[in-house]
């Protein structure tokens, strides 16, 4: 008999869980562990927090000369954030997290205009240096950041591995973007709600996911209010100033990783954002800067 | 999800998505079945002119083990009564005609053949990430054969799953012991052993999202007792009886076959696909045959299939065939007069009905399937031929209804 | 000779734009009627017959056993 089974856990800073069908709890927990051990390993690899990761291995070493090595799933991951600057006009760029010293969370004041073009220079995907098999950030002071790529990738992995143990219903959520393992055993596509970006305890879309991933990037969850005006946390690789013009999207598509890349690229993209979301053909939602919604999920 | 126009841009994301470890999908090639299957199927084959007449029953269980394995049980029932040629001969007129085997009123049915045989196989295919090895074998036993065979296959995934190769070997080890009878002159102890190997190389292809192609060749060595125990040749001189031999082939043969089968999707008519077969098959007794086949899948309403289908065969004789031989049996090394070394074509032509009823009581599907198929076997229909066998035409047609459980 | 000729224009169907079809667009092809082999125990029995009627063998693959058919 199957019965539903739900894990909340905490990984990459967010709320999380994997909610899915089993016949047997002792395979939930055997499935679940291992989902949890696999993401717990890709943060572990790939968190910029944490002074462990291979992530912050490769930053250390930005101008010192050595390079560091890459295993395949590293440099897969590599490629991913090459296309996603390429098919985003360079806008999508991984070298931008340098820019979190001017516009961290704590910030109650705007930076210089000289302080953000002293940091431009740092910035800049073509100018790191990467191969099959390794990876160098020629200028000191550089920095890789994968929190646009790695947590969406994490929720498709997370799914790959509960299919692989045979679980043919259920979901996985990390913090707000959603990776369906399968639809409800009725074959219905399990229900998601999307919140309001300034009300979120409001419900602005409602639609049935039975197959793919939703992901969402917006102003609403990590931003900065300076003397009363927000501020995305979404930076501009070429301006170094956080985006402004779309107050939140969410993409639906067959990967979370990819449903994320066009999310955020739309976010970066500002007021060209809403016609490149028109033009991906895929289903999307799109709260406006001025609040007006654009709802195109059920295509 | 209905899939618009993307663009190249989200299409290029895609793709470089997939290169991600831990996000390929599954691929068409069949890869683990987390569902438990049960098919039945009950045929009857029923020659022309009351021939022979065979009831065939058919079970298939399979189930998955743990999450990459997969172990697949196979019976079948075969009840054959009836009659069957045993050799040619010239009748009055100078014109070859065949004997077939008479009624038998001392048989357990009641014609000269009744014969049941039962066959039981199984296997277990492991799967990897982008590869799959299976493992089976089975036996199988009627009173007077038996045979005990092994088989294994390969599949690898490549090209992101677009490609797959397949290898297989199979051999089998048959015992026969002919019955001693009207036609059998061999005494009880006689008994034959006969050996079987194949091998096949095989790619399947996904040529675009709406076809793909699989083309296999296969080898395949027999020796040993390869004569047929209950036929004989008859031997002339000019319209005189010279001689009568059992039937004696070659203790060796070596073949070789290459198979197409293309498939292609129709969205513009309700989802149908098109099934084209060709096969091309040559062995070392000289015979070549060609086999095409052609079936039309149409969805029509709520999960009804309707299958048309249409065979062409075409083969040409033994190096060893002749309807009757002349002169002496010594001149010969050997000689066969079985109408299925002959040179002969076969048309065939048959419509399939099935209905899948989803999400049934704690089963996914539950799927019924019921068809018929006419066969008609003609010297005539043979490419290139001369029609010179039409004395050993005869038609069959097959009725079948199955149905198949998953859950 | 015909037989080349054909494996020619195989090999040639092989390597034609064949990188595109992403797994997402192969819905169709995962169709139940798009299988080789659409149903198994069916195509058991239509083989039987042929191979106890005609003497062309292979292709298939499978290997199963032999029997004394007439």
């Amino acid at each position: 008999m199957l019965q539903v089974f739900d894990f909340p856990f905490q990984a990459m800073g967010s709320p999380c869980s994997v909610q899915f069908y089993s016949d047997s709890a002792a395979r939930a927990e055997d499935v679940f562990r291992s989902v949890q051990t696999r993401i717990e390993a890709l943060e572990q690899r790939y968190s910029r927090y944490r002074d462990d990761s291979l992530l912050s291995e490769i930053n250390r070493r930005a101008g010192t000369g050595v390079k560091t090595g890459l295993d395949a799933e590293t440099f897969a991951l590599m490629q991913y954030a090459d296309r996603c600057y390429l098919e985003s006009q360079q806008l999508f760029d991984v070298t931008s997290g340098v820019l979190r010293r001017l516009w961290g969370p704590r910030r109650t004041e705007l930076p210089a205009k000289q302080e953000v073009a002293a940091l431009l220079p740092l910035i800049g995907w073509q100018k790191v240096q990467w191969s099959e098999d390794a990876i160098y950030l020629p200028q000191t002071g550089m920095e890789l950041d994968f929190g646009g790529i790695v947590k969406e990738y994490a929720a498709d992995v997370a799914a790959g591995i509960c299919r692989q143990h045979g679980i043919r219903h259920g979901i996985v959520e990390l913090g707000g973007d959603i990776s369906v393992i399968g639809p409800l055993p009725d074959g219905q596509g399990w229900p998601v709600a999307i919140r309001d970006p300034r009300q979120p305890d409001r419900v602005v879309a409602q639609f049935r996911l039975a197959a793919g991933a939703v992901a969402s990037s917006g102003d609403y969850e990590r931003f900065l209010l300076i003397e009363g005006v927000r501020y995305s946390h979404l930076l501009n690789p070429k301006t170094g100033w956080p985006v402004a013009g779309l107050r939140a999207v969410s993409v639906v598509a067959q990967h979370g990783v990819v449903a994320g890349s066009v999310a955020t690229i739309a976010m970066l993209k500002a007021k060209n954002g809403l016609a490149w979301l028109h033009g991906s053909g895929l289903p999307f939602l799109c709260c406006q800067g001025n609040g007006r919604l654009i709802d195109r999920l059920q295509y | 999800m209905k899939t618009k126009k993307m663009t190249n841009a989200v299409k290029r994301l895609q793709c470089a998505a997939l290169l991600l470890p831990g996000l390929s999908q599954t691929a068409v090639a069949g890869r683990v079945e987390e569902t438990y299957n049960a098919d039945f199927q009950y045929g009857h084959y029923s020659e022309s002119n009351q021939r022979m007449e065979v009831d065939i029953f058919q079970g298939a269980l399979s189930a998955p083990i743990g999450s990459a394995m997969t172990a697949s049980v196979n019976l079948v029932r075969d009840m054959v009564s009836g009659a069957s040629p045993v050799y040619n001969f010239k009748d009055a007129n100078g014109q070859v005609r065949q004997f077939i085997s008479g009624a038998s009123p001392t048989s357990s049915c009641g014609k000269s053949i009744c014969e049941q045989r039962d066959a039981i196989s199984s296997g277990l295919t492991y799967f990897f990430d982008s590869a799959s090895v299976n493992v089976g074998g089975g036996f199988s036993r009627e009173h007077d054969y038996t045979s005990r065979y092994f088989n294994t296959n390969l599949s690898f995934d490549l090209n992101k799953k677009l490609t797959t190769v397949n290898f297989g070997a199979s051999a089998a080890f048959d015992e026969i012991a002919p019955s001693p009878s009207t036609w059998n002159s061999r005494d009880s102890a006689f008994k034959a052993h006969k050996t079987s190997q194949q091998y096949l190389l095989g790619v399947t292809q996904i040529i675009n999202k709406e076809s793909l192609l699989q083309s296999n060749i296969t080898f395949g060595y027999h020796s040993g007792f390869l004569s047929d125990p209950y036929k004989w040749v008859a031997f002339y001189d000019g319209n005189a009886f010279s001689d009568f031999q059992q039937d004696k082939r070659p203790r060796e043969r070596f073949e070789w076959a290459w198979l197409n089968q293309y498939v292609r999707h129709f969205g513009q008519f309700n989802d149908a696909a098109l099934h084209l077969d060709y096969r091309f098959s040559t062995n070392d007794w000289g015979i070549n045959a060609h086999t095409f086949e052609a079936s039309w899948h149409q969805p029509i309403i709520d999960d009804w299939q309707i299958i048309p289908r249409f065979r062409y065969y075409s083969q040409d004789k033994a190096d060893f065939y002749q309807a009757v031989f002349s002169g002496r049996s010594e001149a010969y090394s050997s000689f066969s007069s079985d109408y299925r070394l002959a040179g002969f074509g076969a048309i065939s032509a048959g419509l399939k009905l099935s209905k899948e009823v989803k999400s049934i009581g704690y089963a996914e599907s539950l799927k019924f399937q019921t068809g018929v198929e006419y066969y008609d076997h003609s010297s005539n229909y043979q490419l290139g031929g001369n029609g010179s066998n039409n004395f050993s035409n005869f038609s069959y047609y097959l009725v079948t209804a199955s149905f198949n459980l998953k859950f | 000779m015909k037989t080349s000729r054909a494996a020619i224009i195989l090999l040639a169907v092989l390597t034609t734009a064949c990188t595109e079809v992403l797994p997402r667009q192969r819905g169709n092809l995962a169709l139940p009627q798009m299988g080789l082999t659409t149903d198994g125990l069916e195509f058991e029995l239509r083989q039987h017959a042929f191979f106890s009627k005609e003497a062309a063998a292979g292709g298939y693959g499978g290997g199963g056993g032999g029997c004394g058919c007439n």
